[in-house]
């Protein structure tokens, strides 16, 4: 499964864009967490490997702006493997790994329909991917 | 040596380890940076100063300032504070200095703007009046809304705790009898040798709540092991990398070195009630905390560290390199720290 962000304008969000495609393309879409009001938004989701160069096309020739890429970033030179974000975070991306360092794993975490380390960390090391 | 002294026993133990070190990294409050900037011509008696806008306390003669770890910045909040400071100072930065002044005869000038590097001040001391808890409180939430603490932010409902100190790392829980750290023990701090000069603050050895008041001179220190930190909602602080070695002198200290962190107790508090005496829920150990899962409420909750338990293993190895490298020897202390301090609360009225 490929994890892919995608973020809504205006006008958009008031086009069935997810509906369309799925029924277009005959393939699920799985959706994972999603913020959206009348002015916009985003929403995590997950498609099938197979077809997702496909889809990923699809969503932006709706107009979509689609991310494919790690959701968190985290400032290796700032974080000192505290474990702030650790036990903060509801899709356990942060883990204490055996050396004591603290892991993130991107495929877990929910990016910016969730945020809520991004004040727990005290060095400030970790923001949302643009 | 915990693995060694389980598996052969203390005399083999004793026999076969000369030091042990300890290590712990974690936010430090009460410490901060003593520095003398020199005199201007003609001198000021400097009676407000700030550095990259964080006020400078100043607590006695002309040009001695104290950088308090804890001080907000007054243009960019909790963001950046007196820690932080401390850190740019000792990874080289330039810095803003500016400082005021009422005048006098003899310090005739009133105002003064510069910038300084460490290499500018002629003293850089590294002075925390406590440091290296020997345990700590594991924090949690039991209010409806998410509360930020210098424990870190704490989730509503407790779904999260968090904790402080390394545990069977430590230094203190290793020498709980503070048979061989005291007034004039070499450490390491922040990277170079420090001191303890004594007791820190709140001082509780009768509930395994020791603490050390220590110095060393900052301008040997290394920004790896002095970060500045900021609170969301509580403010600026500095994470510490304090490590002490503790020589091997006789069985007793064997046997004590041997602690492990299931046997470090210590309470689930919830930092939700905002009173002194905030309620704990459950009790726990290092071992569990470590582990990640404290039960509270029959609940298994997440639970992670505020301290660095990467940093704390890292200086114990570092330490130890030192010393087998000879370039760290360890000294006896003068004065050991007291076993029986009491701390006491706040006198005050009830209506101010």
């Amino acid at each position: 499964m490929v994890r892919v962000l995608l973020r809504f304008d205006k006008e958009l969000v008031q086009e069935p864009v997810t509906s369309q495609i799925i029924i277009e393309h005959k393939t699920p879409v799985n959706i994972l967490s999603a913020r959206i009001t009348p002015l916009g938004g985003e929403m995590l989701a997950e498609v099938d490997g197979r077809v997702a160069d496909t889809i990923i096309a699809a969503f932006r020739e709706k107009g979509v702006t689609v991310d494919v890429s790690s959701l968190i970033e985290r400032d290796e030179e700032l974080c000192i493997d505290c474990g702030a974000c650790v036990s903060i975070c509801p899709a356990e991306a942060f883990y204490h790994a055996a050396d004591h360092s603290i892991g993130l794993d991107p495929e877990k975490c929910s990016g910016v329909t969730c945020g809520l380390c991004l004040d727990a960390c005290p060095r400030r090391a970790l923001h949302l991917t643009k | 040596m915990k693995e060694l002294v389980e598996s052969s026993g203390t005399k083999v133990a004793l026999d076969e380890v000369d030091v042990v070190t300890t290590g712990t990294m974690g936010a430090m409050c009460s410490s901060g940076a003593l520095i003398n900037v020199g005199h201007a011509e003609p001198p000021i008696k400097i009676e407000k100063a700030w550095i990259n806008d964080v006020p400078i306390p100043h607590p006695g003669a002309a040009v001695d300032l104290y950088i308090g770890a804890a001080v907000q910045s007054e243009t960019r909040g909790f963001e950046y504070g007196g820690g932080h400071v401390i850190e740019d100072l000792i990874a080289g930065k330039e810095v803003d200095f500016r400082a005021t002044a009422y005048g006098t005869d003899c310090y005739p000038r009133t105002r003064v703007e510069t910038t300084l590097t460490k290499e500018d001040l002629n003293q850089f001391t590294l002075l925390n009046f406590r440091n290296g808890y020997q345990r700590y409180s594991c924090a949690t939430n039991g209010r409806d809304e998410t509360i930020y603490t210098y424990m870190g932010k704490l989730l509503p409902r407790y779904r999260n705790a968090t904790y402080s100190g390394a545990g069977e790392i430590s230094p203190l829980n290793n020498d709980p009898n503070y048979e061989t750290i005291g007034l004039g023990t070499r450490i390491f701090l922040g990277g170079a040798p420090g001191y303890v000069l004594g007791e820190g603050t709140q001082h509780n050895p009768k509930n395994s709540l020791g603490t050390l008041m220590v110095k060393g001179d900052a301008k040997l220190m290394s920004p790896e092991y002095i970060n500045g930190a900021s609170f969301t909602r509580y403010g600026p602080s500095i994470y510490i990398g304090l490590g002490i070695p503790i020589p091997i002198l006789n069985a007793g200290i064997v046997e004590k070195i041997a602690v492990r962190d299931h046997e470090i107790a210590t309470g689930v508090v919830d930092y939700g009630v905002p009173s002194r005496d905030r309620p704990t829920i459950s009790e726990t150990n290092y071992a569990e905390l470590k582990q990640g899962k404290v039960e509270i409420n029959d609940r298994s909750v997440r639970v992670t560290s505020m301290s660095s338990l990467k940093q704390a293993h890292r200086i114990c190895i570092e330490l130890k390199k030192r010393i087998n490298e000879g370039r760290f020897t360890l000294t006896k202390p003068v004065e050991r720290l007291p076993l029986d301090t009491r701390v006491g609360p706040m006198k005050h009225r009830e209506d101010a």
